[in-house]
Order: structure tokens, then sequence, then C-alpha cells
């Protein structure tokens, strides 16, 4: 492939690429170039393409049509380092990093050999002081981040694919995977760094590109743009702020509340206060880390609480496990629908009725009748077909799952109902059916609260919203009196914009 | 009115596809087997040799309905169901001259309350089943030594009623059997509790999340499955009214296999303790033809092997298969 | 106290715990019965040693796979039948050929139904299990088997430097060689990825259907070699499960160190683990002791072991939390 076209210093290029799944178009006619020297930031909502674009740029699937050129391309000189870790923890460092190097020429290990390779992807990584002897499940999170670049540089790639590697690391962590970067990239490697945290992006890329729904939406140099302008490119420019919802109840006198009260939980959340009441939505917006998963998992019992109270109806909950939560009428929307959400290989009815196994049976003994029309009653409620309650969970979609979850809940009657990123990686359509169906609570006195890293999601289904930046509130708004870009840089920032 | 009617009768309760394939598989095939031999094998259909064939099954079969119970929560198998027979057959012979069914509650109690302390150890304290189970066998297995000094105990009594036929034709055992099945399976389908226990053994997180807790379940089921090894080591010595240390040596793993091939899924959360039940006649029922056919006892147990390694391929194939489709 | 960091204690902590319990036990048997520490009695807990360390580190090996084989107590009477039933008529050689070349047939079933057709182990070797104690019956038509070539055995068990036999020696070599084997090349780093998470080592690369079926065929061949050594020592082979065995190499596993969760252990902590329940048979034996206690007493030390897997791991966290906090602060 003739490569003569390209500027010298560009690694890696994307021409054009499109790229479809199912007959959606994932990627359209994407023009990307990555430089020798630089770090480029790539940025999007979830489902923009950026992980598609990075797997079909670093050879492990390929383009519909368009091409993939550059030197970095030519020599496999590419790297991609994965957001779920790829490391074995229960394995020395050293073996961790052979394993990357591994070349099929003979059955032994080149022990000798790779060690003196692994040393210096090592300190070049900026783990210069850790043992190759040390297991990995010794390391912290970051350590092992840290390692996970090391894994990439046991190969000499040229060009290193990071997926939001300080998703989950504290300050201090962050500014040590930030030192490593800025030293690879002085070496003339090439960085490409996916990521949600806009201040990163900021203080450590030369180079910004936005995605949305699969187009490029923005490039160019970091000192060309604004963080507003690289949030509106993100939300689009067009963004449409969400369908019209059913107004909250006005009734004051009659509302059940949650109250808490200085909750804290060490190491993810500290001293939080707020109430919610029925008739409103009550979102949490924070990303990853700042504490607002773990508040609403501390809400329904899967996370110890260290200080704090929380009352509902005035009778203070004890939050000791997730059985007694749900005994106290708190129902729970996980967001790890394949690991938790659904019984996979259970069917509609038997997942409806999991929760609620006392309402559907009559002195200890399951009554079918009831658990069918249960099943029917709140397949209705979430839209989903109630001809097909008897079939197994593992043959409906992604979102008609989440709807399973959904009314798996609800079938519950609970008094709180905690969701966690509802919809996760839900298509549209079954989004607004299971927006509606939580709305529909507000008018049955049901206390609704809601964990979201999506400002979308916060803006169609949520009435009020608090912020949270690393363990602490930051603010507590009426959704319909603040606008998206003051909501994102309050969760970036941790300060009122 | 009518079609609401027909509509409630059909199970509203799925297991997987494959489960109710596998268990109504080995069924339909039990039936099959059962039919042939009738007509075509010789010997067969004789009182003396069914009667044969109804003991082994029965014993057997009535470990298998408990065990099931421990596979379908998600803790696999207990290993302790040889050592558990054993001592348990000790207790019954020595306690035999207080009168057979004295001597039968006083077995089954122990019995229980060993299936019980492996169920606190494995449900409550999240040990793992296979190496709680292996070191409860090994202590049962020294408790016996200690009490029998290696010997044969010989029991006195009267133990008549549980080796007679009822009504002239059913084994006491085998009715026993057929109570412990059908009570197991109904507790299983229509219970809040057997619906708790396959829920947990679907998806132990997922059952977390709905608010259940699992360790109850696990401590029932372990319990149930040392009652019903009990059961079945009392009728065990009371065949012959002895108890040692060497009786019941090859129950554990012949109720294993009955689970296994009665489709009961080694994951969680598939298959029923009917499928067991049925799994241990099929089984039970092949080896008896195989026997009048003339195949001698060596080559019977090689195609049971055969068998149970086709029915866990094929089930395994199909679980596979369906789950990517 | 000694500060011993969170790196050795992960790694050593449990082998080191098997092997000082070894040492307890042997140092308890020496001081405690007159016939223990002799060059007959060395002898006679070598070749029960030699027998179970070789077993118990091809189950490990599986278990480290996160997997486990139960055929085990089929396969071991088996081989031992094959190989005392042919050395009359074939030879030595062949017959020990043919028992190596039946190993390595269940071992590739038992690999290939777990790895490609992503069957739980527990059944499949429950499978195969049954057909090799059926297979164990055909062979001696219910028979006890014999073989009259006593010479065979002879040489076999003939003591060298009074401790050792041809018989201690075979299987203690093959036990270490895989001990080595493991720490040296590809396949045992494989090994621990796979066990540790099939799906993660599959997403990088690793092949785990191969690796599967290596870890069950050495299984299946090292419990062949320790069967068939066990039948030509004592000429003789009987049919019927050896469940006793099989506990007894698990128990030797565990005790070394490695978690049935798989992606752990030490094949070096596996030896010193069937090196205590060796002395433990041979000791307790030796002092009049009957079977059934002797494993109760494993049993014992089996419970032993895993209660005291909470209080290391504690130690472990406690190590490394102290190691990261003087981390930050330099």
């Amino acid at each position: 492939m003739d490569e003569t076209h390209l500027s010298p210093g560009i690694l890696l290029a994307a021409e054009s690429v499109n790229k479809s799944y199912g007959g959606v178009r994932v990627l359209r006619e994407v023009d990307i170039a990555f430089n020798a020297g630089e770090v480029h930031a790539l940025l999007g909502e979830n489902g923009a393409g950026k992980s598609t674009l990075v797997k079909v740029i670093a050879g492990i699937i390929p383009a519909d049509s368009g091409s993939v050129v550059g030197p970095a391309h030519e020599d496999g000189d590419i790297a991609m380092v994965f957001q779920e870790l790829s490391v074995v923890p229960e394995m020395s460092v050293l073996d961790n990093l052979v394993l990357a190097a591994r070349s099929s020429r003979g059955p032994l290990v080149p022990y000798r050999r790779l060690r003196g390779t692994a040393l210096d992807a090592l300190s070049r990584a900026g783990l210069a002081d850790v043992n190759l002897g040390s297991p990995v499940a010794t390391l912290s999170l970051a350590k092992r981040q840290l390692l996970e670049i090391a894994r990439g540089l046991m190969v000499d790639a040229k060009v290193l694919i990071l997926d939001e590697p300080t998703a989950t690391l504290s300050d201090v962590e962050i500014e040590r995977v930030h030192g490593v970067i800025k030293e690879l990239v002085a070496g003339g490697h090439s960085i490409v760094y996916i990521t949600h945290r806009l201040g990163e992006v900021f203080s450590l890329a030369d180079r910004i590109t936005s995605m949305r729904a699969g187009k490029v939406a923005a490039t160019g140099a970091t000192a060309e743009f604004e963080m507003k302008d690289v949030v509106s490119h993100m939300l689009g420019a067009d963004h449409v702020p969400g369908e019209k919802r059913t107004p909250p109840q006005a009734d004051a006198s009659a509302q059940a509340s949650l109250a808490v009260a200085g909750l804290s939980a060490l190491g993810q959340f500290e001293d939080v206060s707020f109430e919610a009441t029925s008739g409103t939505v009550l979102a949490l917006f924070g990303q990853v880390g700042s504490g607002a998963d773990d508040l609403v998992k501390a809400l329904v019992g899967l996370t110890e609480v260290s200080g704090g109270t929380v009352t509902l109806r005035g009778e203070r909950l004890s939050l000791r496990s997730r059985h007694s939560t749900q005994r106290d009428g708190i129902a729970y929307v996980s967001a790890d629908r394949v690991t938790e959400g659904v019984f996979l290989n259970a069917s509609v009815t038997a997942n409806v009725s999991s929760g609620a196994l006392s309402r559907v049976s009559d002195r200890r003994i399951i009554r079918r009748l009831k658990e069918l029309s249960l099943a029917k009653e709140q397949a209705a409620q979430v839209s989903l077909d109630a001809t097909r309650v008897k079939e197994p969970a593992f043959a409906f979609s992604g979102g008609n799952q989440q709807k399973i979850a959904v009314a798996r809940a609800l079938a519950t009657r609970p008094s709180v109902l905690v969701l966690n990123e509802p919809t996760r990686g839900v298509d549209i359509g079954a989004r607004s059916e299971i927006y509606r169906s939580i709305r529909g609570l507000l008018a049955d006195d049901v206390i609704v609260v809601v964990y979201s890293s999506d400002i979308v999601e916060i803006r169609e289904l949520a009435d009020r919203v608090i912020t949270m930046y690393r363990g602490d509130m930051v603010e507590h708004h009426r959704v319909d009196d603040i606008d998206d870009a003051s909501l994102i840089t309050e969760i970036l920032n941790g300060r009122a914009a | 009115m009518s079609t609401a009617r027909a509509e409630a009768a059909m199970p509203a309760w799925i297991p997987r596809p494959t489960a109710v394939t596998g268990t109504t598989v080995i069924g339909a095939a039990t039936v099959v087997v059962a039919l042939i031999a009738a007509v075509a094998v010789h010997g067969f259909a004789t009182s003396t040799n069914l009667r044969g064939l109804c003991l082994s099954v029965s014993l057997v079969g009535i470990i298998a309905v408990g065990l099931s119970l421990i596979t379908i929560v998600g803790k696999i198998f207990s290993l302790a169901i040889p050592a558990t027979v054993a001592l348990t057959t000790i207790l019954f012979a020595t306690t035999l001259h207080l009168g057979a069914g004295v001597a039968l509650i006083l077995a089954v109690a122990m019995s229980t309350v060993i299936g019980a302390i492996q169920g606190v150890l494995v449900g409550k304290f999240e040990a793992d089943p296979i190496i709680t189970t292996i070191a409860a066998a090994a202590i049962l297995v020294g408790i016996g030594q200690i009490w029998t000094d290696g010997s044969t105990i010989v029991g006195h009594g009267d133990t008549t009623f549980f080796n007679s036929n009822l009504f002239d034709f059913l084994p006491f055992q085998t009715a026993v059997f057929i109570v412990i099945a059908a009570a197991a399976f109904w507790w299983h389908r229509f219970t809040v509790a057997g619906r708790k226990l396959t829920l947990i053994g679907l998806n132990e997180r997922a059952a977390n999340v709905s608010g259940l807790r699992s360790w109850p379940l696990v401590v029932l089921a372990f319990t149930v499955s040392g009652a019903t090894t009990g059961v079945a080591a009392a009728l065990l010595s009371a065949q012959s009214e002895n108890g040692s240390l060497t009786l019941g040596a090859n129950f554990g793993f012949d109720a294993i296999v009955a689970v296994v091939v009665g489709g009961v899924g080694i994951k969680g959360g598939v298959g029923t303790p009917l499928g067991a039940a049925v799994g241990a006649i099929f089984v039970g029922l092949l080896e008896n033809v195989l026997a009048l056919i003339g195949l001698n006892y060596e080559w019977q147990l090689v195609s049971k092997g055969i068998l149970v390694l086709a029915a866990v391929a094929a089930m395994g194939v199909a679980a596979n298969s369906e789950r990517s489709a | 106290m000694g500060q011993i960091s969170a790196r050795t204690l992960f790694w050593n902590a449990r082998p080191a715990l098997a092997w000082m319990l070894a040492l307890i036990a042997f140092v308890y048997f020496a001081a405690t019965d007159g016939n223990f520490l002799n060059t007959g009695n060395f002898y006679a807990l070598l070749q029960i040693y030699s027998t179970l360390a070789l077993v118990a580190v091809g189950l490990a090996i599986v278990m480290i796979a996160a997997e486990f084989d139960l055929s085990i107590a089929g396969v071991f009477p088996l081989a031992a039948l094959v190989t005392v039933k042919l050395v009359d008529s074939q030879g030595v050689v062949v017959a020990v050929l043919v028992t190596l070349a039946m190993g390595v047939v269940v071992g590739f079933v038992n690999g290939w139904m777990t790895g490609a057709l992503r069957i739980p182990s527990l059944a499949v070797t429950v499978a195969t299990m049954v057909l090799t104690v059926g297979i164990g019956y055909v062979v001696t038509a219910s028979d006890l088997v014999q073989m009259t070539d006593y010479k065979v055995s002879l040489r076999v068990t003939d003591p060298i430097f009074g401790i050792f036999s041809i018989m201690s020696f075979v299987q203690l070599g093959l036990a270490l060689a895989a001990v080595v084997y493991l720490k040296v090349s590809w396949r045992g780093r494989f090994l621990y990825a796979v066990g540790s998470d099939p799906n993660r080592a599959r997403a990088a690369g690793i092949p785990v259907t191969a690796t599967l079926i290596f870890a069950f065929v050495v299984c299946a061949v090292f419990t062949a070699v320790a069967g068939s050594l066990q039948g030509l020592s004592l000429a003789t082979g009987q049919a019927g499960p050896e469940e006793a065995f099989l506990l007894k190499a698990a128990t030797a596993a565990l005790i070394g160190g490695v978690a049935l969760t798989g992606g752990r252990g030490s094949l070096f902590g596996v030896l010193g683990g069937a090196l205590l329940i060796s002395l433990l048979t041979n000791g307790l034996g030796l002092a009049g002791v009957e079977s059934a206690i002797i494993q109760l007493v494993n049993g014992c030390v089996l419970i032993f072991v895993v209660l005291v897997d909470r209080p290391i791991d504690r130690l472990i966290g406690r190590r490394m939390k102290a190691e990261l906090a003087e981390g930050a602060s330099a």
C-alpha cells in the first residue's frame, strides 16, 4: 500500500472507514490520523463508535470499506490496552509480561532473554520499583493499569491504544499514569486515548477528536477547543433535550420520603445528605469513581456503609443486606444486566415473580394462575409482549431483557425503586418504554432514585438531579433549571460552572 | 373462559428446554426400553427379575433424589455419601434390637444431622462443597472405624416389614422411593422454597438482587440429602440386618451418575429431582436388560460408562448450541 | 516480627505450611516410634510417597486449570490390570506401553470434552470413571488377575541405595520433571492463565482447549504409570473403583496449596502435601492404626489447612496495605 501520501510523522491512519453491525451503521466515513509523539484523545458518548473505531485501526476487526494505513499498520506495531484488565492476578508480573510477548518458538519460555525486555518495559511504564516476582494480585489498581501498558511495550508497539485507562483511579494514581504517557510520547510513541474525563483531555492531549453517531464531529489540536465546545460536539448541535414527560404530582402532603443523612462509605463517598420524595424522580449523576454508583448500591444494601443514616417514612433502615432492604420495600434494578440483572435461563414469568414469590403463592405454594397474571400485568407495564412471558429470558434482545429486569423490580410493589444505569446498552425504542414505565410509578406513591452517567437519560427520566464528584455531593438541581454543559462541568470538576 | 383455563394448565415455569428435553428424553427412553424388554427380552417380565430390579433401583434412586437438590442449588455434589451410608448402616444394625422403626428413626436422624452440618459449612461459611464433603467423608469413616473396629455389626431385630411386598407386589423400598421422589418433585415444582432453590442455582447473584438469601436453601438441600441417604442406608442395612464400613461403597458414584443422566445440570438451576429419579431408573433398567441379554457384569459397566458419556456429551452440545443460537 | 513481604507470603505460605507439617509429622514419628527410623521403613515410605506424589501432581495440574478429574479412581486400578494381564504374553515393555496409551486416550477424551464441548469436567470424568472401572472388570472377568513372571516384580521393587527402587525413581522422577516443566514452559504459563479465567485467556489468544487436553492427558498418564507400577510390584490387580486413593490425591493437592478455583498453587507444595499424607499413612500404620482412622486424620488435616487459609489471606492483605502505604509516601 502506497503510503507516500501520508505526511511524515503519521504512524497510523484510517481513511473513509465504514462499519456496520447487523444493518446498523456504527462507523460512517471516518477519517482520522495518529501522529508520532502525540496524545490523541478520542471522545464521544457511549455508542458513538469509539471502541469500534479503535478495534478497526488495531486490526482486530475488519472495516466494511475504506482502509487503515501507516507504518504502524504495516508492521503490526499496535497494542491495545483494554478497559477490563487482561492481566492474570494470580501470576507474577514477569509471567504476565512474558505472556504478552509470546512467540511460539519452542516449548520453553526464554526467561533470560525476556527478563531484560520486561525490566525495560516496566521502567518505561513507570513501574521501575515493582519486583518482577510480585504476584499481580498484590499490586494496586493503578499499577495494574500501568502493567497493562507495560504489556503493550513488551512487543515494542509504536501505537498504544488506551481505552479509559483512568476510569477507576484516584487523583494521585491518575497523575502517575499521565506521567508515564508523557514520557512515552516524548519517546516517539503515539497514544490513542479514549476517555470520558474532559479534564484529563485538556491537561494531557495534544489533539482531540470527538465522535457522534459513528461520525467524526470535530477534530483538531487541543489548543483550538474550549471545554464547552467539546461537550456540545459530543452531544450534537441538534441534540434533542428529550421527550415531554408526565408532569410530577404536586400534592406535597401525601408524599412519602426517603431521607439520607450524612451517609458515608469508606473510600467511596462521604457525608451525603438528601431527601427523595415520591412523585419525583431523583437522579444521581457522576462519573465512575464519583461515588454516585456506590451510593445507590448502599441504598439497597449491597455496599457497606460506615456512617450516617437512611430513613424511609420516618423509620430507620438497617441496609444490612440486599435481603433486608428488599424486605423493607426497596427494589433494585442492577447495572449488570448479564450477570445479575436477569435469570437468562428462566422464563419471563419466573423472572418477574422471583422477588415477589410471596405475592404469587398461597401458604408457600406457588399459584400458577397468579404468577402468570402477575407476569402479564408487569409485561404490559414495561411494554413487553405479554404473549411471550413463557419464553426464556435469553430469547429476548438486550433492551427487552432490561425491561424484564425492571418488571422484576416492579412486581415487588416497592416503596422505593432504585435503578443503576437502567438503560445501559439498550436501544432507543426500549429506552423510552422503560422511562415511561418508571415515570408511571410516580402516580403510585413510589420513590424513585436512579444513578446514571448518561446526561440524556437524566434529562428524559429525572425531575431532580444531584451531581457528585470524587465522593462528595456537588449540587442539587431541578433538571429543568440547568443546562447540560453545566451539569457535565460539575461532575468533571467538582464545582458549579 | 376456556382458553384461560387451557393456558393456565400449561406450566408457567419453563426450565431451559434442554433440561426438559433431557429428562423427557430419558423418561421416554426408559419407557421404550422397558416395553421392548417386556416383549423381547426373556426373563425380564418375571416377578423375581422385576423385584430385583426394583430393589436395586430404589436405593440408588432415593439417594439420587436427595443429591439432586444439592446439585440444583448450585453446590455440585456431596462426595460424603458412601461414608454416610456406611456409618448409617452401622447405627441401624446397632440399634435394631430397639425395633426396626426406632432404628430407622435414629438412623435417619443421624444422617440428617450429618447433612445439616455440611450444609451449614457450605452455605453459611461458604466452604467449598468438594473439600467439605471429602473431609466429612474421611471423618465419618474414621468414626465408623472406631465404632466397629473394622468388623461387621450384626443386628438383631425384625426387619421383615422393610423387606416385604406391599399389596403383594410392591417392594417396600420401591414404595419409599416413589413417595420420596413424588414429594421432592412436588416440593421443587410447586413450593416457594423449591422455586428459590432453582433460582439460586441458576444465578446466585441475580437471586441476591431479588432479595433472596442462599444459605437457608443450601442448608436445606444438604439436610434433605442427608435424610434421604439415611433412609436408603437404613433400608440397605435392613436387607441383611448388618452394618459395616464396606456397605454402600458404590452408592456415591451411582447416585452421581443418576443425577447427571437424569438431566440435572452440574452448574445448577437446571433439572428436577424427578429427573434424578428417572436417571436412576434408566440406568438400573439398562443394567438389568443387559444382564438378561447375557452381557457379563463387566460389559454392563462398560455400557453404563458409554451411556453416561454419551448423555453428558449430548446434553453439553445441546446446551451450547442453544446458548449460541 | 520479621517483615516478610506480601510477595513472599503469596507464593510460599501454603507450600511452606505443607512442608512444615510434613516435617512435624516426621519428627513426631521419629521420636515416638522405634521402628520408624530405619532403612526398611524409609523404603516403604518412599514406595507410598512416590506413588501418591505422582498422581497428586497430575491431579494438581488439572486443578490448576480449574477442573477436576474423578476418573483417576478408575484409571489407576485399570492400569494395574492391563499391565499385569499383558506382561506374561507380551512382555513388560509392551504391557507398559499399552497401559500408557490407554492413559493418553482417557486423558484426551476428558480434556477434549471439557475444552471443546465445554462440558463441566465433573460430569465428563464421572462418565470416564464409570467407563474405566467397567473396562477394568472386563479385563479381569471379575477375577483376580495375576502374572506369573515374579522376576519383573522383584526388579521393579528391588531396593536401590536401600531406600529407593526403580518404581520410586520413575515416579519421583516424573513428578519432579512435571514440577520443573511447569515452571519453565509456555504450557505452564498457559495453564495458570486458563485456570484463572478461561474466557480472558481465550481472548488473549491462549490455546485453551489444547491446554486443557494437555492437563488431562498428563494427569491420566501419570495415574496410568502409577497404576502400572503398582500392578507390577504387587504382581496382581483388582477391579473396582479406588475412590479412597482419589481422595488422598485430592487431599495432598489441597494441602499443598492448589485451589479448586484454579489459577493458583505450586506443585512443589503438592509434593509437600503428598509427603505429609504418606508420612501419616506410614507412621500411623506402623503404630498399628487402622486405615480408616488414618483417613480420619487426613480429613482433619485437610480441614485444618483449609481453615488456616483465611488468616493467611488476611495476613497477605495486611502486608499489601502496609506496602502500599510505604510506596505512597515514598
